[in-house]
């Protein structure tokens, strides 16, 4: 084992202690909120500050209001279908665009400023629900899912990994007689977990979170998307004066904590993806590939 | 004879036969039509946050409706968040909803103006089908004000109007802690002077943190406290009835001058520029950290903060008059007290035009408009309405629901929120004394200050107007504040100086002009 | 007779023909993504046309009486044209300059972790905020910022501005932090995928060389992931004029309008009082052409010194 000089332990203390006060860091707030979600209501709208222990006792209401709307369980299940199919899609079309690009093509600049052309213009929200109004695709699941889909960035940044595979790995399969799927598959995407993860995982995300371009095409409630049930929620439990006159209702019970609660209600399900996700992030990928 | 009986015995039962089937259609009266849909474009739903409804139409008095016109109702409502674009997306689709709801305080109108909506074909011009609303028709020509509001300057009628049968009172304005100023032996301020003492001994006396809560702008919702100046923070009309923009008077700058001195001596929300709601969080509110703030005059007394989680058991909100000089009188401006904002349109292209007309119609006719408002079920304990010798009143399902609804949940369940033909004299039922006695401290006003929402300007001096007010808004408003915080890099005479230049002249005369035609309609 | 060594380019032709030969496949590839985008992004582009229109949405895009620059033309002689253009283009430099390096810094510092298990809880840990929402965020930061908030209190007892979140001179500050704090976790997600394609080998050989650990990451580790990083920048710089309105809109105030009011937040303002969807077109188009040229430039520079560039 190589020792360590005494500049590098103390580096490496530093680096524990810094990391770690960045994990708290990110930590307490994400904590606050779970505290506020579960305690009482009145006690919470009274508090100013951080919330780091339930208050005024632990409570679900928050949580069975939530439960109370029946479109939750369906939202998390289309949430789910369309982060499986959208980021099927996504991830796919990506690896072969990554691809695509990553190769010495000759149209290959121009496809890349094909892609990029999109990334600085668009026609914003009003042509694009045109678009998708004459396709037909309002109120589908189409609509949720395609629009979307695909992003430029996470196509460069597939490309950009693409590129860095050692040509000698892929010599290797063309002097065996492989073809570029072949390629693709037996070499590129095996040894690109890790950037093949970080899509995914973008991918995913964007969907989870994803509320407005759905609110815009569809209005059938049993396609609606896990967020768009959330802000439902908040908003049916939050104050509802109107300029019209006076409130509506008396402040709803519950709008200290239904905001935590949503949170939550989003968070818990990604907590599980990202370890995930990690599995991927492994080094070394590539020892051993490249042997004579 | 018998011949004679028997005749006698026909002609007794056919006169039965009509009486009793003249009793029976007397019921579907109302009746417009059978197996007709209206799609309705309306606010966010409400009622699905009461428990045992799904949307609307598991109301009372829409059940009802249905029962009695024959005409269904799909709500569609904007997802929440989206509101603005789903509204303008409505008129990029190809099927747009039979009734279209619009709101001019929120900005729910017709990019172009209403008179383009109907020149383009979108909203119909109701004008053409008077006669299908003999209800609304005679509301509103009963009323001078209500006439003019209803149509454009070119006479076009756009929409139908929610209205408040017998008008609404001023129903939001200043209130204060009365156990404070119990504590402090004061009585209820009325001039500004008052006020300062009051303020003052709130902060040295009691400790308190905020005595008074202004809005982002200092100037609360209505600019209660500006109108003793003779001001608002935009535009409003003068005594003389001309319109001023508030920025460019003598008065704002004496209004400044104030604000600017109570900020420096604490006596205003220090962190006033960060708070963004009308009245304060309910985490300074309820710990006792304010000490007067503007809000509904329905919320004042003791019971409603109490149910709010108030910790203070003596907690009692009194409301004020709105401030005057030494000697002078507030004109202040608050909204209309005839209209609600919302306002119904009609589809030019809908193809159950008449229905709908005369299904919006039909709730301003009294049979439904009572209904509307009161429900269905008579009974002062279980009832949702019952008569006394003052008139109707909400019964025991609204006002101590043994469901354990609240009151606005089970206005809700039972009769709608708002009606398009509004009695608030139901709202005004539920109020305490001290909530009556607000209500007549804020009466006390001038209102003669309050530009209406429905004037309106062609579309190249709407156009003109944006342009120059879009620029001024945000000077006034950072220079008011910086000002106030006493940060400002400018005095109130260059501020004045470089209004005019931006043209503000120019916008009070498009204008004016607006408010010229709106009179002569 | 000697081969010709010069490589003189072949005529396009026999290039064209040997790339369909070799590369057909990849080209098919390629296919089904250049349609997407066509539907997508190409087709809804124009909407564009609405810039140059007095866009009516009765008449539709092509209908509406085309005005030429008159749109634009409103944007730039707005009194506050320059101090909007001078606050988006100062808000985002500085996030570019502090934000950018952020989520590499740290990526580098969990690679530097010996521990696995802290490392995975760290990095799942950092990534949880950025699942806060926005609403939520602000609200904490306008805790911590206002007068009475615990960051307003530390600036007073140094003697700083009372309150921070209605100095102008402290909302960059605050933006480009809170930044930070939420997208840490989630932006280095890219740069330790990107480090773990580092070759271990060219460790190997620079520690026979003596190297030490600050060393290695100097001449393997960044280089390494020089071309992600590139990248990310060259994209970044693309999206300079495009500041996220609402965060500003929740943060800030008139009394921060100075510094705060960027070219969308003021747009947003201006499209609550009329809709005027046309001049929201204009003024996306302008941000749009501003950040296309800067980034063409920087994909050029970056051409040039490097082998790595967008396009």
């Amino acid at each position: 084992m190589i020792k360590r000089t005494r500049g590098e332990k103390i580096f490496a203390v530093f680096n524990v202690i810094l990391l770690s006060l960045i994990g708290l860091a990110c930590l307490i707030p994400v904590w606050h909120c779970l505290c506020a979600s579960i305690s009482d209501p009145i006690t919470v709208s009274k508090t100013r500050g951080l919330i780091l222990w339930p208050k005024g006792g632990v409570t679900t209401i928050g949580y069975a209001k939530s439960l109370q709307n029946e479109s939750l369980l369906r939202g998390y299940v289309n949430t789910i279908l369309y982060v499986i199919l959208g980021t099927g899609f996504g991830v796919l079309m990506t690896i072969f665009a990554g691809y695509g690009l990553s190769r010495n093509l000759l149209f290959g600049g121009a496809i890349a400023l094909f892609l990029t052309f999109t990334m600085m213009f668009n026609g914003g929200i009003i042509p694009t629900y045109m678009v998708v109004r004459s396709l037909g695709m309002l109120d589908t699941r189409a609509a949720i899912v395609l629009p979307t889909a695909l992003s430029v960035f996470n196509i460069m940044i597939t490309r950009t990994s693409f590129k860095s595979i050692p040509e000698g790995l892929m010599d290797a399969a063309r002097i065996d007689g492989a073809g570029h799927i072949r390629i693709l598959v037996s070499v590129v995407i095996p040894v690109s977990k890790a950037i093949i993860a970080v899509i995914t995982l973008f991918s995913a995300v964007q969907i989870w979170n994803s509320w407005f371009h759905t609110a815009i095409y569809v209005r059938k409630r049993e396609l609606y998307p896990l967020q768009i049930v959330l802000r439902e929620i908040v908003l049916q439990n939050t104050s509802q004066a109107s300029d019209a006159g006076e409130a509506t209702s008396e402040l709803n019970q519950l709008h200290a904590i239904i905001r935590y609660c949503v949170i939550m209600l989003s968070i818990i399900p990604m907590l599980f993806l990202y370890p995930f996700i990690q599995k991927y992030f492994v080094t070394g990928v590539m020892i051993g590939s490249i042997k004579g | 004879m018998a011949k004679k009986l028997i005749a006698l015995v026909l002609g007794i039962m056919m006169l039965m036969t009509v009486a009793v089937s003249g009793i029976a259609e007397e019921k579907s009266d109302l009746h417009i039509a059978d197996d007709v849909t209206l799609r309705f474009f309306f606010d966010l739903d409400l009622a699905a946050n009461v428990p045992g409804m799904q949307n609307y139409n598991d109301s009372d008095a829409y059940k009802w409706l249905e029962e009695q016109t024959g005409i269904h109702i799909e709500w569609i409502h904007p997802a929440s968040g989206t509101s603005r674009e789903a509204f303008n997306l409505l008129f990029a689709s190809d099927d747009m909803p039979d009734l279209i709801y619009n709101s001019i305080p929120n900005g729910f109108v017709y990019p172009s103006g209403h008179d383009m909506a109907i020149a383009d074909g979108v909203y119909a011009n109701l004008k053409d089908y008077e006669d299908l609303m003999p209800n609304y028709m005679a509301i509103v020509n009963s009323n001078e004000i209500l006439k003019r509001e209803s149509v454009t300057d070119e006479g076009n009628r756009w929409c139908f109007f929610y209205i408040y049968k017998d008008g609404r009172g001023p129903n939001f304005g200043p209130t204060i802690r009365k156990d404070f100023l119990d504590k402090v032996g004061m009585d209820l301020p009325e001039t500004y002077d008052d006020w300062h003492e009051v303020l003052t001994a709130f902060k040295e006396q009691l400790g308190i943190e905020i005595p008074l809560y202004v809005n982002k702008d200092t100037f609360m919702w209505y600019s209660e406290f500006a109108a003793g100046y003779g001001v608002t923070k935009d535009w409003s009309l003068n005594t003389e009835g001309k319109v001023i923009y508030g920025p460019c008077e003598d008065g704002y700058g004496e209004y400044l001058d104030m604000m600017q001195q109570w900020y420096k001596e604490g006596l205003i929300d220090q962190s006033f520029s960060v708070h963004d709601g009308r009245w304060p969080e309910n985490d300074l509110l309820l710990n006792d950290k304010v000490g007067a703030f503007p809000v509904y005059t329905s919320w004042t007394g003791h019971d409603y903060y109490a149910k709010q989680g108030a910790t203070n058991p003596d907690f009692n909100l009194v409301g004020t008059k709105i401030p005057v000089k030494e000697g002078g009188e507030a004109h202040y401006r608050m909204p209309d007290m005839l209209t609600n904002t919302y306002c119904i349109a009609v589809n030019a292209q809908s193809k159950h035009l008449e229905e709908a007309i005369k299904w919006m119609d039909a709730q301003y006719s009294e049979e439904v408009a009572f209904v509307m408002n009161y429900g269905v079920t008579e009974g002062k304990e279980d009832g949702s309405y019952y008569f006394d010798d003052n008139g109707p009143h909400w019964g025991g399902l609204i006002t101590n629901n043994p469901d354990g609804l609240t009151q606005g949940q089970a206005r809700q369940r039972y009769t709608t929120n708002n009606a398009p033909y509004e009695d608030y004299n139901r709202v005004m039922g539920t109020w305490t004394d001290i909530q009556r006695e607000t209500q007549a401290r804020l009466m006390e006003s001038d209102y003669s200050a309050y530009i209406s929402d429905s004037i309106t300007m062609t579309e190249a001096e709407q156009e003109e107007f944006s342009d120059i007010m879009g620029d001024i808004t945000t000077y006034a408003t950072e220079f008011t504040v910086n000002y106030v915080m006493g940060n400002a890099s400018q005095t109130f005479d260059e501020f004045r100086a470089q209004l005019k230049s931006m043209n503000i002249d120019r916008a009070i005369e498009l204008k004016q002009a607006a408010v010229d035609r709106f009179n002569a309609r | 007779m000697p081969v010709e060594i010069t490589a003189r380019k072949k005529p396009f032709r026999q290039r064209l023909r040997r790339d369909m030969r070799e590369n057909w496949v990849v080209y098919l590839l390629l296919l089904p993504v250049i349609i997407w985008y066509i539907i997508f992004c190409y087709l809804p582009m124009f909407g564009i046309v609405m810039a140059f229109e007095n866009f009516k949405f009765a008449k539709g895009l092509f209908g509406s009486a085309w005005v030429g620059f008159k749109n634009f033309q409103k944007f730039f002689s707005s009194y506050y044209f320059w101090r909007l253009l001078r606050n988006t283009l100062t808000l985002s430099i500085k996030d570019l300059i502090i934000a950018f390096p952020a989520p590499i810094i740290f990526a580098l510092m969990l690679n530097e972790l010996r521990s696995r298990k802290f490392k995975k809880s760290i990095q799942t840990i950092s990534y949880l905020p950025y699942f806060i929402s926005m609403v939520v965020v602000c609200g904490m930061v306008k805790t911590f910022t206002e007068s009475t908030g615990v960051f307003s209190q530390i600036s007073q007892a140094l003697g700083g501005p009372k309150e921070l979140i209605s100095n102008p001179g402290s909302f960059h500050g605050i933006m480009i932090t809170s930044g930070i704090w939420q997208g840490l976790g989630y932006g280095s997600v890219v740069y330790i995928s990107a480090l773990t394609a580092v070759d271990h080998e060219l460790y190997d050989s620079a520690k026979l060389d003596g190297a030490n650990r600050w060393q290695q990451t100097l001449h393997v580790t960044i280089p390494g992931i020089m071309p992600t990083i590139i990248i990310m920048l060259i994209m970044r710089v693309g999206h300079l004029m495009s500041v996220n309105y609402q965060k500003i809109i929740l943060l800030y105030s008139p009394a921060t309008y100075e510094t705060a009011d960027t070219i969308s937040t003021f747009v947003y303002r201006k499209g609550l009082l009329d809709g005027d969807y046309a001049y929201a077109a204009a003024v996306d188009m302008f941000n749009s052409v501003i950040n296309t040229i800067l980034l063409v430039t920087v994909n050029w520079i970056s051409r040039r010194k490097s082998e790595t560039s967008l396009f």
